[in-house]
């Protein structure tokens, strides 16, 4: 099973392609995308073929997406948001929000990837667990 | 059309039952191409006669265009067989011509990496399917509605599992990846090469398609010693492929300055060793997003460069002494840019910039 994990920071989306392997996972793909100008359409819809790109590419089976809050102090920026409906909106497969609690409870790490993607990394990590328990 | 092979001549004239204004389009470097309008749904179409031996493969062309489901992947509408030899398939005909004519139009930073993410993700369709196009060129991409379609599926060959590559396709030298004139072979990062060769035309790299301007002196004295035409083409060839393996073919200091954040990008992309280059076309695109992000959307507008953001409108125009003048334009009031004096071109767009 193959999960990608996606956290929205700023005006980036980092992801991580885990696949299951035995009892443990690999990670199959990294990288991150950025959105320029969040009230432009041009902007908006490049993102947007990056995006399917991305899910092409990779090929997952779930989507596990960092929950972010849309209400209160702690709300997710416009583009956070923005990129995250993007996201929804040509996701071939389900998709799950993961709490921030759970992730930091999670231990998965790896240093082969960059310092920045380690919380998508723990995101897939979390709905992989879940599924192959 | 004097010397069409008679199959295709009788076919055409069964086609104009159906069809208005049938026009050959002497561009097509396969088979026969024609454009004609369909008589009920009015619709412009793009008809493509081919070319192959009876048996399993002949008909490889239109049924790889049909299993690919993308919008940057021109579609099927129909194909037929017309004789032994000789078969047709019927496309949209694409409003916007191919890549070389947005190429001379000179697009603007954002709609060359735009144009570029797109054809990613046509090629992104393809790599799925674990095929890869072998001859991604200018060419071969068509514009419709200011989206690239990947157009020509000649050369496509399907990579098996297990494997990495494939035989390397003899099309368009200037376009092949340099490991693949070592060892014949090509991979999905061959795909990436030409994609990044692309790329750097879109944003106004210098590229030639005459072969002999990549020549330097010796060697074009050395060409001059040469009389068969043949051989000729062969020593050009020859130099454009270690042009190809030293990484030379692409000059990144050609690039306009507004561009000079693309550079690592397509260095990357064009690297000679393949396990240097983004291994899917994700990666690619990643980097594609973050450099539209870094850049600002300049465009040559005939000798001047132009930057319409935040209500304004910057034109660097050429003066005596091979240097540049700032203009700003707000509000309908044109004016020299404050503070700014004649200077280069990349001096004044890096101030800008900044």
């Amino acid at each position: 099973m193959k999960v990608l994990g996606i956290e929205f920071e700023g005006s980036h989306m980092n992801y991580v392609l885990l696949e299951s392997h035995q009892d443990s996972y690999v990670v199959q793909a990294s990288n991150r995308l950025s959105l320029g100008d969040t009230r432009s359409r041009d902007s908006l819809v490049a993102f947007q073929h990056a995006v399917i790109v991305t899910l092409t590419s990779t090929a997952p089976d779930k989507i596990a997406i960092k929950a972010k809050p849309e209400k209160g102090n702690m709300r997710a920026g416009a583009a956070a948001l923005k990129m995250e409906g993007i996201v929804l909106a040509n996701a071939p497969c389900p998709s799950e929000f993961v709490s921030g609690a759970r992730i930091n409870k999670c231990a998965a790490a790896d240093n082969s990837i960059y310092a920045y993607l380690q919380s998508a990394l723990k995101t897939a990590a979390v709905v992989l667990k879940k599924e192959h328990p | 059309m004097p010397g069409l092979p008679e199959a295709i001549q009788e076919a055409l004239e069964s086609l104009e039952e159906h069809f208005l204004n049938l026009e050959a389009n002497i561009r097509g470097g396969n088979g026969y191409l024609f454009f004609a309008q369909n008589k009920i749904s009015n619709a412009n179409v793009a008809i493509k006669f081919y070319a192959g031996e009876s048996g399993d493969q002949q008909h490889d062309e239109p049924r790889k265009l049909a299993a690919i489901q993308s919008p940057n992947v021109l579609p099927i509408h129909e194909a037929r067989n017309i004789s032994d030899g000789w078969a047709y398939f019927i496309t949209p005909r694409c409003d916007g011509g191919d890549l070389d004519d947005t190429i001379q139009s000179r697009p603007s930073m954002h709609e060359a990496i735009d144009i570029a993410i797109g054809i990613c993700e046509g090629v992104g369709a393809l790599h799925s399917q674990r095929m890869v196009h072998r001859d991604l060129k200018p060419a071969n991409i068509v514009m419709h509605e200011g989206k690239p379609r990947i157009a020509d599926f000649g050369s496509v060959r399907a990579i098996a599992i297990g494997e990495e590559d494939t035989h390397s396709s003899r099309h368009s030298v200037l376009y092949r990846p340099p490991e693949s004139f070592v060892n014949d072979r090509y991979g999905f990062r061959g795909d990436i090469y030409q994609i990044g060769l692309v790329t750097y035309q879109l944003l106004g790299g210098w590229f030639s398609y005459d072969g002999i301007e990549y020549l330097k002196e010796k060697e074009l004295r050395d060409l001059a010693l040469i009389a068969d035409p043949v051989d000729r083409s062969l020593f050009v060839d020859s130099v454009i492929e270690k042009r190809s393996r030293s990484g030379t073919l692409v000059r990144l200091g050609s690039l306009p300055p507004w561009a000079k954040r693309a550079k690592r990008a397509i260095r990357s992309m064009t690297n000679p060793n393949p396990s240097a280059r983004p291994s899917t076309v994700a990666d690619v695109v990643a980097a594609l997003t973050k450099l539209r992000v870094e850049s600002h959307d300049w465009q040559w507008a005939g000798t001047t460069a132009r930057l319409t953001e935040g209500g304004r409108t910057l034109e660097l125009q050429p003066c005596p002494g091979g240097n540049y003048q700032a203009y700003q334009t707000k509000g309908g009031a044109r004016r020299r840019l404050g503070g700014s004096k004649a200077a280069k071109l990349e001096e004044l767009v890096e101030e800008i910039e900044r």
